[in-house]
């Protein structure tokens, strides 16, 4: 691969043809990342080429504007650099190695104060240019950013990436790291991470004859009078008309269904019958009827 | 909507689909076949050609990627990831084509099954595909392959 940077553009222009040019393409067009330069896809004498264009008024080197900004300003650029790290990963087909981190080809927008790169649709080539590997150039880049902070802060911030390197930590966690050393942007950014929560579900009856709570989390859960086999025993002094194995709450990914177990007086969510042997959803507020006992659902999210 | 859980390839997979859909019979073994009454939805399910998980995973999604990019009028392809489902992982291909002047959305999900492919597909005639979005999403959360598969 050829890399060329010129005043107002990078481009990189391709060797052999790479079977996953076009797919990638798609997933960077899909995936719309906001720190990503607009590019523009064009063919050199058969090759493929891609040119990523910048504006020079509003995206300018982070290299010529380092040296100006504040140490909060810094930490929110290491967030940001290991956000997009972590976000590229979530697509599952795209790799770090995608992100041209080439200390002199980041860029920062002075309006948004978001950084600014250059995401390959390929990773082969974007492994190692001119003998370089992508994780050398990354480590150089980020060790001249740091090297504007202060003496403490950079000692404390080299060996969180330290620790990253050697296996030691993932994103997330030093994503964590840089929010407690003082990072402002990570609010809005981690809103596009994908939430690492659990959810869980709570059946709650309350009405004559007392308060049941039931919690379902990821097991199988049935309800019933039969004290042995139910998991969620409804009492016969609060209701006969509950079968012994009535229904049957099951987690799917984060989301729960029940089903009917050809009980007496059957099963109904929001007042509609779910037919034996059939699964239905249940959502946050649904009323659960197990025959004439009423719970409302209420969904909640745990930390992982 | 109600959902019916279906055991395929001897009870190794697991799927829950809408009861909307019943089941139609194919010639072909190895191949599951659902259509609504108004064949507005169809759920289709077969193995494929022998593939190793780690290795020929992102090729294999790739060649499909342009195999229906080529053979689809009017293919635009909307989303394309990995999927982790009950622990495994799937490619997952989401696009719009035409056929004889209709319009169609398929979701494409492509996985292992006894080192062969596990295709899944969901096809919507029509444009007003995104109303049932979350039954599609609901079927794909629902597979489930045996752990010794």
């Amino acid at each position: 691969m050829i890399v060329k940077t010129k005043e107002n553009q990078i481009s990189f222009l391709f060797y052999e043809p790479d079977p996953f040019f076009d797919m990638g393409c798609g997933i960077l067009e899909q995936e719309n990342f906001a720190q990503m330069l607009p590019y523009k896809r064009t063919q050199q004498n058969g090759r493929e080429k891609l040119v990523f264009k910048i504006d020079g008024k509003r995206i300018v080197k982070l290299a010529n504007k380092i040296q100006n900004f504040s140490e909060r300003d810094i930490i929110d650029v290491l967030y940001e650099m290991i956000f997009l790290v972590k976000k590229v990963e979530e697509n599952g087909f795209l790799k770090r190695e995608c992100i041209w981190f080439q200390y002199d080809s980041v860029y920062y927008d002075k309006n948004s104060r978001d950084i600014k790169v250059a995401i390959l649709p390929v990773i082969k080539e974007a492994q190692s240019v001119d003998g370089v590997s992508w994780r050398e150039h990354m480590e150089k880049t980020l060790s001249q950013i740091i090297s504007f902070l202060s003496k403490e802060k950079t000692a404390q911030i080299q060996n969180l990436f330290s620790q990253f390197w050697a296996g030691k930590s993932t994103e997330s966690k030093i994503l964590d790291e840089l929010e407690r050393l003082g990072c402002n942007v990570s609010g809005v950014l981690s809103r596009q991470l994908v939430l690492q929560k659990e959810t869980i579900l709570e059946l709650i009856y309350s009405g004559r004859g007392g308060r049941i709570l039931f919690a379902v989390n990821n097991n199988d859960f049935l309800i019933g009078r039969d004290v042995a086999m139910a998991d969620g025993v409804i009492p016969e002094e609060l209701s006969k008309a509950v079968s012994r194995k009535h229904c049957l709450v099951s987690k799917m990914q984060d989301k729960y269904f029940v089903q009917d177990l050809e009980s007496v007086n059957r099963t109904l969510v929001n007042g509609i019958m779910i037919p034996p042997y059939e699964w239905m959803e249940l959502e946050d507020n649904d009323i659960l009827s197990v025959a004439d006992i009423e719970f409302r659902i209420k969904k909640k999210y745990i930390d992982k | 909507m109600f959902y019916k859980k279906y055991f395929l390839f001897d009870e190794e997979v697991e799927i829950m689909l809408p009861s909307i859909l019943t089941a139609a019979t194919t010639p072909f073994p190895l191949q599951y076949y659902w259509t609504s009454q108004d064949e507005k939805i169809t759920v289709y399910i077969t193995r494929g050609g022998s593939m190793d998980a780690t290795e020929e995973f992102d090729t294999r999604l790739n060649e499909y990627y342009k195999r229906f990019g080529r053979d689809f009028s009017r293919f635009v392809c909307n989303h394309i990831a990995k999927r982790k489902i009950n622990g495994r992982s799937y490619g997952e291909m989401r696009y719009t084509s035409y056929m004889m002047g209709y319009p169609f959305f398929t979701i494409f999900l492509l996985g292992t099954y006894k080192a062969r492919e596990l295709l899944i597909l969901i096809q919507h005639v029509g444009n007003e595909f995104e109303e049932d979005l979350h039954i599609f999403e609901n079927v794909l959360d629902s597979v489930k392959i045996a752990r010794n598969c």
